[in-house]
This record gives structure tokens, sequence and C-alpha cells, in this order.
């Protein structure tokens, strides 16, 4: 150092900024939240694993040579460099079907969680807010939802549910948004009780304000693990109805209605059952190993490390 | 509390009514029933018939008249209404049906309460370790199977384990289909056996997926408790790892697996459709289908009562329970 | 002859979301419907579809035979009993004067010692009712056992008898009875070809029980019709029902006082319910059922050859058949020339290829009153418009610039200039097979210039009712007894979902539905589906099949699609003796 000095030109600046050798920053929620999450190995492959295969379902398609719903293949041929995932009786090729498929899951699997989450959440914060009479009556509502079989009012629709996603998707987030609400009421039911919101309450903040600017934002993470369940939830959920065949129908697509179609050809003709199975367990899987890591993160009160 | 169980129960009757008028309005937007099922006989039946099965199924009155008689009739008779089947008692029926998913559903769950705390315990209390990533892994995986998957893989296991074990034991012990077998054994205990044996299966099945959502609960529960100051209070004082655990986190953990438990029940009563379908067992899932396919509009506002009683009476205990176990909660 | 069947082989395909089309009557396969496909130990059925898989039968054994649905009511008669299932298993019980054959062939039964037309105008019949017939309280069975089957089903004594039919019993102007009730003598008001359908008998005695003494009144019929929705503590055939678990299973033993010289050998026939098809084989594979009929998959099929030698399958061509129709009120499709183009542009070889790929062989049906292999059975497509249904797209550009429309091969447009607007395929709901068949056709139309929507639809009689379709695909069930075939086509009757109509094949029509001579009718049939296939209104497309799998252990069961099913025989069925 004080060879440095004496051989330096003497300078202008202030010894005092030698004081620092770093500085430092504060990290807003995001950036903490985010570094633990990187943290959480099997969440970062899911969440990669997640985007990829969206890109292939969504852009895929318009890639591939052949659409989904072009017949002039081979019938049932097993898998091979020009037909990646064979083909069916019919001369589908199987590789464009499943990619559609997985878009048709994945657009009801999306559009079901935000609706859920949408209306959910702010019922929900509502209802465990404010409690009494009228948490009572709203929650009788959701009984009211509880008691409705889904498979009645989707059966008893079918007509309406002509071939459209977004049909089932409102079926499935009208009934869906329910757990969103229980979760949510939930969470507020204990946090109301907090100091922080007695001390807004004493500040003279309106219901309104409370709800939307201290409670809502603490739910947060909870409702995007929730939100994470709904997908995932959804995508097995049209699975379900296809098996009752009252999901997405002909001639359209997804993956419930391949794999439910396929279902005798599991020892004859493998790939037609094994390919969407595998995609509807891979985009669950990693969906909730996301879910997963989010909840980790966003919990404050973890303190452990990973190792 | 005693006075907000009393308001639940009360409660829960016109919510009912709610429900059934849904269903029922719902119903009246679709198919005409009678319609379907003689759908394109040739040749077709005499008109006659068609009326008498209208007048028998109340179809000429008024909407409202309608779904009154069925209420009037169901208070004042006890009778469910008639359906698409003549001979159908649906009383009865969904008394008999009940019984029959009940006997899968009350072991399934047991089953998968089980799995779930010990390996949600074992998960949490070794987080990060490779048996925590290996539980999980399981648990999201069965939680990610479309449930007919598992079914139809199970059924193969089992079909290739009879094979394997026909010669020696000269009989094929577990069988795919029905809770009991087709000549029911005369005699008690091999009666009780072949009982035994055909729920094998189902209840597997059953109990695998529910265990996996359930163990998700129950993992993130242990966690959150795990990192709470009290348990790091019992540990600073010195007491052992095993201590805390049982004494105190344990218990506190549970909280929210029994009131998801008490959900549980009530919804898998009416959501084993798959399993009850693919092991043909005539349980309420197979009713509830084959009642929407028919539509069969009574039996599935019947079936409704029953399943949405189960239903509300499963997150009335589960809201109990929670304000029970956890004294933040008050309910006015 | 069981009455019940032949309603019963008028239940349509259609209707069952369910797979399991109605039992599929029919007959198997001739050479013209394509090879019916035999695994070895039905080898015999294709030359001799009557005596295929029979041999000596070893004295004991059960059964355990699947069917797809549960019985709720007993009252195969009634419009809500009158199910594929209940028939099947109540041919256990039921007596009846005829029975139809694997081949098509009316057999006479032992219920009768003969059956003669004494006169044809008016048309009288003579039963002389078997004089050991009796019903297994030892009631025998007489004349009032036809009495009160007409008196329910003719639509006049009892108007509150919910009954599932009324033709041919309507036709009857009086039932007599003489030797103590053992001859009985019909006499028709009209002529009534298929008089061997009817009387499937239930007994008079249990049912004047039921009805407080007599059956004179309405309310007395009424009584006792519904009296029989219960399960039946009687039996006047070879097998008595002892035990039901609802919705699981039918249990039948032999009857002591069956009156047939071949007594049954098996102690227990179980029929099993099992809804969901796709659990068949693998329940078969673990040996909990014996046997199973159903509509083949190609799946299914390769499940089953796989299961071999312990299985042994059948699977034949059905009564129940498949076809698109074209809606004539549709301006565009008004115009002969473009429906014809339309059919020639379609193969039906390669959506018989695509959908049916389990049965080579198959091939296009070419009639629409008759089915392959029964008497009288003429390919009329390949007669008189052999270019309908050949795929051949050429052909049927040139059908439409020849009659002047424009723009064939990319957008079609009609010859006064009009744009031919997107055309509505419908199809039935939940039915795999149909959907692809439309995409087919899609495919195929697309190269004329055609647009093709494909839909779904709910309810098919809605949308057959309202003509609110375009193009449609469904099944009817063909009929043994044909007279039926004249509500399908005649103008404005009952059944007609065309929207089509034409003079001259009513007159035939007409003709046929009372002519008493069945080669005759056929004749006349042939003579009407000309007409029809040339104004190009449906298009015929195959015969469904259907599969029996049995285990080899059985014998003397075999297939029977014509309506009197796979238990027609059932007093013959029999475990193979040990050699």
């Amino acid at each position: 150092m004080s060879d440095a000095s004496t051989k330096a030109a003497p300078s202008a600046e202030p010894p005092a900024r030698a004081e620092r050798e770093f500085t430092v920053k504060e990290r807003t929620q995001f950036q903490i939240v985010l570094s633990r999450f990187l943290r959480h190995r099997a969440a970062v492959v899911s969440l990669v694993v997640l985007l990829l295969i969206i890109l292939w379902a969504y852009l895929g398609q318009r890639v591939w040579p052949r659409a989904y719903n072009w017949l002039e293949g081979p019938g049932s041929a097993a898998p091979s460099l020009q037909y990646p995932m064979g083909t069916d009786e019919v001369g589908h090729d199987y590789f464009s079907r499943v990619m559609r498929g997985a878009q048709q899951s994945l657009n009801v699997a999306f559009l079901v969680a935000l609706l859920s989450t949408a209306i959910g959440a702010p019922y929900g914060a509502i209802a465990g807010y404010f409690g009494g009479r009228v948490d009572m009556v709203m929650m009788r509502i959701v009984d009211v939802m509880l008691t409705l079989p889904v498979i009645a009012v989707a059966g008893m629709l079918t007509q309406y549910l002509r071939g459209t996603w977004w049909v089932v998707a409102l079926i499935l987030a009208g009934f869906g948004w329910v757990v969103n609400a229980r979760v949510v009421r939930g969470v507020v039911l204990s946090l109301r009780e907090q100091e922080f919101i007695e001390a807004a309450r004493a500040l003279g903040a309106s219901d309104a304000r409370v709800i939307f600017r201290h409670l809502i934002p603490n739910v947060t993470g909870v409702l995007i693990v929730q939100a994470t369940l709904d997908i995932a939830g959804a995508i097995l959920a049209e699975a379900g109805l296809s098996f009752i065949g009252l999901g997405i129908q002909g001639p359209d697509t997804s993956l419930g209605l391949l794999t439910n179609l396929s279902q005798e050809a599991v020892g004859t003709r493998p790939w037609l059952f094994y390919f969407p199975g595998l995609t509807i367990i891979a985009i669950a899987l990693t969906i909730n190993f996301i879910g997963d890591g989010l909840r980790d993160a966003l919990d404050p009160r973890q303190t452990r490390q990973r190792r | 509390m005693i006075a907000y169980t009393i308001r639940r129960l009360l409660a829960a009757v016109p919510i009912l009514i709610v429900s059934s008028f849904i269903i029922f309005w719902v119903a009246s937007l679709s198919a005409d029933p009678i319609r379907q099922r003689f759908e394109g006989r040739n040749p077709p039946p005499p008109a006659a018939t068609i009326q008498l099965e209208r007048e028998r199924l109340n179809f000429d009155a008024g909407f409202f008249r309608q779904y009154w008689d069925w209420l009037w009739n169901l208070v004042v008779h006890q009778d469910f209404g008639p359906s698409i089947n003549s001979a159908m008692n649906i009383g009865s029926e969904l008394g008999r049906r009940t019984v029959i998913t009940f006997r899968l559903v009350i072991l399934a769950m047991v089953l998968a309460v089980i799995l779930a705390v010990v390996t949600g315990v074992l998960s949490a209390v070794r987080q990060y370790s490779r048996l925590d990533y290996t539980f999980t892994f399981l648990g999201f995986l069965f939680l990610a199977m479309p449930s007919f998957w598992l079914a139809v893989v199970l059924k193969q296991g089992a079909i290739a384990f009879n094979d394997s074990v026909e010669g020696n034991l000269n009989r094929r012990p577990i069988p795919t289909i029905n809770h009991q077998a087709s000549v029911v054994p005369e005699e008690f205990w091999p009666r009780m056996m072949d009982i035994a044996l055909h729920m094998v299966l189902p209840t597997i099945s059953l109990a695998l997926i529910t265990y996996a959502a359930l163990s998700r609960f129950q993992r993130s529960s242990m966690l959150e408790v795990l990192n709470s100051d009290y348990i790091r209070l019992a540990r600073a004082k010195g007491l052992s790892a095993r201590r805390v655990m049982v004494r105190h986190a344990l218990r506190t953990a549970l909280i929210p697996l029994t009131t998801v438990t008490a959900l549980g029940i009530a919804a898998i009563l009416g959501g084993a459709v798959v399993t009850e379908t693919v092991y043909q067992w005539r349980g309420m899932g197979d009713l509830l289908v084959t009642a929407v396919v028919a539509q069969d509009r009574y039996v599935t506002m019947g079936w409704l009562l029953v399943a949405g009683l189960f239903v509300i009476l499963g997150n009335l205990a589960a809201d109990l329970l929670y304000a029970v176990l956890d004294p933040r909660i008050r309910y006015e | 002859m069981r009455t019940g069947t032949r309603r019963l082989s008028g239940l349509i395909a259609l209707a069952a979301a369910t797979t399991l089309a109605v039992g599929a009557c029919g007959t198997d396969g001739g050479s013209d419907a394509g090879k019916p496909s035999f695994s070895e130990g039905f080898a015999e059925c294709e030359a001799k579809p009557n005596e295929c898989n029979s041999g000596e039968r070893k004295q004991g054994g059960t059964i355990v035979f699947a069917v797809n649905r549960g019985v709720q009511n007993w009252n195969q008669f009634s419009g809500d009993g009158n199910l594929v299932e209940t028939v099947l298993i109540l041919n256990t019980v039921i007596p009846s004067p005829f029975i139809f054959l694997p081949d098509g062939k009316i057999q006479q039964t032992e219920l009768i010692t003969e059956a003669k037309i004494t006169s044809e105008s008016p048309q009288t019949i003579v039963y002389k009712i078997n004089p050991n017939a009796k019903w297994d309280d030892g009631t025998p069975i007489t004349a009032d056992d036809f009495t009160m089957m007409w008196k329910f089903q003719n639509g006049k004594d009892c108007p509150k008898c919910n009954v599932a039919g009324t033709t041919g019993f309507e036709l009857i102007s009086s039932i007599t009875g003489a030797d103590s009730g053992k001859t009985v003598t019909v006499t028709y008001s009209s002529p009534y070809p298929d008089w061997q359908g009817l009387f499937a008998l239930m007994p008079a005695h249990v049912g004047k029980k039921a009805a407080g003494g007599d059956l004179n009144t309405p309310a007395a019929l009424e009584k006792a019709f519904n009296s029989f929705t219960a399960q039946p503590t009687w039996s006047g055939w070879a097998y008595k029902i002892d035990k039901v678990v609802k919705d699981v299973q039918v249990e039948v033993v032999p009857n002591p006082q069956w009156y047939g010289s071949t007594k049954p050998t098996l102690d227990r026939i179980i029929f099993k319910m099992i809804t969901d098809q796709k659990q068949n084989v693998p329940a078969l594979q673990n040996k909990e059922i014996n046997g199973f009929t159903a509509q083949p998959s190609s799946d299914m099929v390769t499940q089953v050859k796989n299961l071999a030698p312990g299985v042994n399958y059948e699977m034949t061509g059905g009564a129940v058949w498949e076809h698109i129709d074209v809606n004539v009120k549709n301006k565009y499709l008004a115009d002969q020339k473009l429906r014809e183009a339309i059919f020639t542009a379609i193969s039906v070889q390669d959506i018989i290829q695509k959908t049916m790929s389990f049965w080579p062989g198959a091939k296009m049906l070419g009639s629409h009153n008759l089915l392959p292999g029964t008497p009288g059975y003429e390919d009329i497509v390949k007669k008189v418009a052999p270019d309908q249904g050949s795929g051949n797209i050429e052909k049927a550009k040139q059908i439409l610039t020849e009659a002047g429309y424009k723009d064939v091969g990319t957008a079609l447009k009609t010859p006064s200039g009009e744009a031919v607007p997107e055309l509505r395929f419908l199809y039935r709901e939940g039915i795999q097979t149909r959907l692809q068949t439309g995409e087919l056709v899609q495919a195929a139309l697309a190269k004329l210039g055609l647009k093709i929507k494909i839909e779904a639809t709910a309810n098919l009689s809605d949308t057959l009712d309202t003509y609110n379709y375009d193009l449609i695909i469904f099944a009817w069930s063909g009929n043994p007894l044909l007279s039926s075939n004249k509500d399908l086509w005649t103008t404005g009757a009952g059944n007609n979902k065309l929207g089509w109509g034409d003079p001259e094949s009513d007159r035939i029509l007409a003709e046929m539905a009372k002519t008493l001579d069945s080669a005759k009718q056929r004749q006349l049939l042939n003579q009407q589906d000309e007409i029809m296939t040339k104004a190009a209104v449906v298009l015929p497309l195959f015969a469904k099949p259907n599969l029996l799998a049995l285990s080899s252990d059985y014998i003397n069961i075999r297939d029977n699609n014509q309506g009197s099913y796979v238990t027609y025989n059932v007093e013959n069925w029999g475990q193979k003796k040990a050699q």
C-alpha cells in the first residue's frame, strides 16, 4: 500500500473511499424468493422441463410438417424415425396429436387455474376477513358448490361442451374456485388476528384497504402454490372427465382423450397409451415440484439450508 | 361452538335444496331421457308407451311443479322419485350402494393416512435428504398419475401374479372384478377371506392416490411446524429429538391432516368413479355415471342428497376439528 | 320364436353411449361380408354356423358368462325392460315357438309340435302346443298364455301397459283355444308375414293371480303386466332363476320340469354384469368369467387372440349396419348429382380398413334391406351404382363437372355460381369409430372442394327428427323379420329419418309388407333397394361385427346375431367331456 501511494501521482480523491471495500445492496423480496427457489434443484429442473414441454406443445406444431388432423399415414405403425410416436389406426401422426393434445390440456389447465384464483382468492379473503354472518353465508354457498357433482353437471351439459376447450375449462373452474376460496379463507382467518392487521385498522384503514393492501399480499405465497396445484389438478380432472367421455371431444384432442381412447391398447399398441400418459405425468409432476419449490422459497420461516 | 354446529347443521337443509334444484335445472336443459332410451328402435315404440313413461316420470307437469312434487314425495313419503328404470327403488339403491362404497373408501383412507403420516414425518425430519427426495418424488408421481392408469397397471400385475402362483396354490388368489366372488363361500372364514381378497386391488389403487394428496399436506405442515418458534424452544430446552417430534411437532402438524381427511372421505364417496368402474364395484360412483349417461334426473338428485350430506358433514367436521385443535381460530 | 327378440332385433346400436351395441343381431359372415374370423376351436363356424363348437358334454359344471348391463325390469315386453341383456338372460326361462339360428334360418322349438298356416285370407295360424309343455309348477302351457301375451301387446286391451311394441299383435283379430288349450288358432285381420316372431310366452296363471283372479279388464291386465316386472319365480324353459345379486349377477339352475329332449348338463349358469367393456378381457384372463360377447376393437381382438389356446373366439358379421345418410331437404344436397359425387368420393374400403383393421377381408355392405349371408342378399350397390363408396375421386369430379359444377377440387360452386357452403357431418358423441369415419369423409370430400365440419350430437333422435344435419352417420339394426323395413323407407313413416320418399318405392314396400312368401319378400326388397340406391340418399358402409370369446372348456356355445342371441340354445350348453 505504501509503495503504491509513493509511486502514484498525488490524487484528489479523499482517503475516505478506502474505508469500504464493497457495497451493500438491499435485496427485494422477489430476489430473496428467487434465490431460494433456485436452490431447490428439483424445482429448477422441473421448471426447465415444463418450459420445454410448453414450447414443444405450442410452437412445435408450427414447425412439425404434419398437422394433428392429417391422416394419410400408415395405420397403427410403431414409433420410427419418420413417425416418432407412431400412428394410430386411422393414420394420424401421433406425435402431432400428442403435441396438440398437450396444448389443449395446458390451455384448459392454465385457464382453470387463472379463473379459480381470480374468483376464489377475493371470495375467500372477504369471507375470512369479515367472519360472522358474511362468512356463514359465503361458506354455505361454497357448500352448495361442493355438493354438486362435477360429473353430473358436465354430463348433463354435454351438448354445450361441443369440443371447445374453454367450455371444459369454465366448468372445471366453476367447481375449482371453491378450493382456492377455502385455502385463502383459512389463511386469512389466522392472519386477521395478528397485530399488523390490528394496527392497520387502528390507523383507520377501510376494510377494502385492509383486504387488498394487507391481507392478500400476505396470502400470495399460498395462492401461488395453490395455483400450481390447480393446474396439475385441472390436467388430471380433464383426463378424468375424458374417462367418462365428458372432456374435450373429437375431432379435437387432449391428453386425457388420447390416453382414455387407448386404454385397451396398453398391451397391444403401447405407444398410443404411454406417450400421452407420460406427458400428463410429466406435466403434473413438474408443476407439483415447481409448486413445492415455490412453497419452500416463499415460506419466511424456512431457515434450514439446502445441502 | 355448539351454537355454531347447530347453525351449520340447520344450514344443511337449504344447501341441499338449492343444490338439488340446481341439478334439476341443469337436467332439464339436457336431452330428453325417454327419447334417448328409445332412440332408433326399429320399429319405434308405440306412442302410448312413450306417453305412459312421460306420465310416470312426471315430465308433463310444469318445471317448478315437477321439482315441488319430487320434494314433497321425498319429505312426506320418503320416496326418492321414479327412475328411468321403472323397477328401481332409488332409496334402497342408494342405501345399498353407499354401503359398498364406504367399505372401499374407509379402508383406503385409513391406509392412505398411515402412509402419509409416516412418509410425511420422515420426509420432514430429514428434509432434503435422499429419503425426502424419494418420498417426495413418489408422492408427486402418484399424484400426477391419472387414476385409471394405476388401476390398469395393477390389474395386469395381479393377473401376472396369479399366473405365476396358480400352479402351486391351485387357485388364482387375487380377483380383478366385483366385491365378492361369483360363487360365494358358505362358511364364515372363507367368505371373509373372499371379501378381503376382493378388496386388495381397489383399496391399493384408491389408497395410493389418496396418500399422494395427503402426503404433500403432511410434509408441508410438518415443515411449517418444525420451523416454528416453540419447537425451537423445545429443542433449546434440551428435549430429545424423538420427544420433540412426537409430543410437540406431530400433534400440531396433524391438524391440517385431520381436516383434509374429513374433507377427503366426503370427496371420495362420490369421487371413486374410476376405481369403481375399473373394478366393477356397484357403488355410488358407478351409480352416478350410469345415471348421468342415461340422463336419469331423479337418481342424480337422490345421489346428490346422499353424497352432498356427507360432504356437508365432512366439511363441518373439518371446520370443527380445525377450531378445536388450533386455539387461534375463533368462530362467532 | 322369442318375440321379445324380434323387437329387440329392432334395437339400435346408436342409442348406447356405452359401447355394447345391442347384441348385434345378424348373420355370421357369408362370403359377401368378408370372411369372419375364428380361432381354432371355432374353425367350423364359417361353413356350419349352426353346428360349430359342438361335441360331447360332461355332466355338471358352471359357466360364468359376462353381459353388459344389469337387469332392472324383468318384463322384457315393456318399454324399459326391452334390453338385449334382459332378453339374453330370459331366454333361459321364456318359451317361444320359433327361434332364429345363427345362419338366419327359422327353427321351430319344442314348445310346439306344429304351426300351420291354415288359411291365407284371413291369415290364420294353428299352433299345436307340445302336450308335455308346462310351466315349472306343473301348470300346462296353453292357449291362455297366448291370449294373455296378445292382450298385453295389442295396444287395445291394455292401454296402460307400457309395451315395447305392438307390431304384429295389433293385427290379430282373435285367438281361440281347443283340446284343453293345447291347440291355438290365431286369426289376423290383415296379412302379417313375420308371424313366426310372435308369442314368446309368460305364464297366464301367474298373471291372473297377480291381477286378482282373471284378466278380463284393462285394469287387471295392467296389474298383471306390471307384476312381471319382478324377478320371475316361474319358468317355461330349460332353466329357472335361482339367485340374483342386483346389478352383479343372475344365477340360473336347470328346471326339473323341463320338457325338451335335450337336458341341460350344467349345474349353474351365472350371468355376470360387466358394464365397462374394457374389463372383459382381463376378467377372462383372470378366469373370473368364462366367456363374453362384445363389439370388437382391434386391441380387444389382439388380446383375445393372445389368450389362445385356452380361449376361443368367433367374430361374425352382425345385423347392425352403419350408414351415412344425406339430408335431402338441404337445398344443395337435393341435387342428386352432388349426392352421387359425394358417395363416389367416399372410399368405404378405406374406412373399413382404418376403423376395422382387426377384421381383414371385411367388405362394403351392398344392400339397405338384407344382410350378407341371409337368403336373397344381393349386392345392389355393385349392381346399379358401382361407383358409390369406391373412393374414385376422378370419377366424382367428373360427375360434378358434367353436371355443371364449377371449381371442382378447389372451392365447389353450383352451376348457377353459388358457392356450396360448409356441410355439417353429425355423429353420435362418444363413438370413436364414427368420428374417425367422419375425418376420413372430410379428407375425401376436401378433394372435391367441399368443406365438411364434423360435429357430435348428444341426442341423435332430435338431430334426426329436426333434420339438423347435412350428413349423418348412424346404424340400423337389420331385422330378420323383414316387414319392418317398410317403416324405414316409406315416405313419412315413423322411422323414416331421411326426408326422402318415392312413390314407386312406397308401392313396393306396401306390397312387401303383405307378402307371406319369404322369397318373394326378399325379391321385392331388392327391387325397392335399386330405386333407393340410384337416388343416392343412404350410403351403406358395413355390417358391424360381433365378437364371442369363450374359454375352450365349453362347447355348444356359439354366437347368434339373429335376434335370439348367444343363449338361443342354452339347453345345449355344456362343459367339454374329458377325452
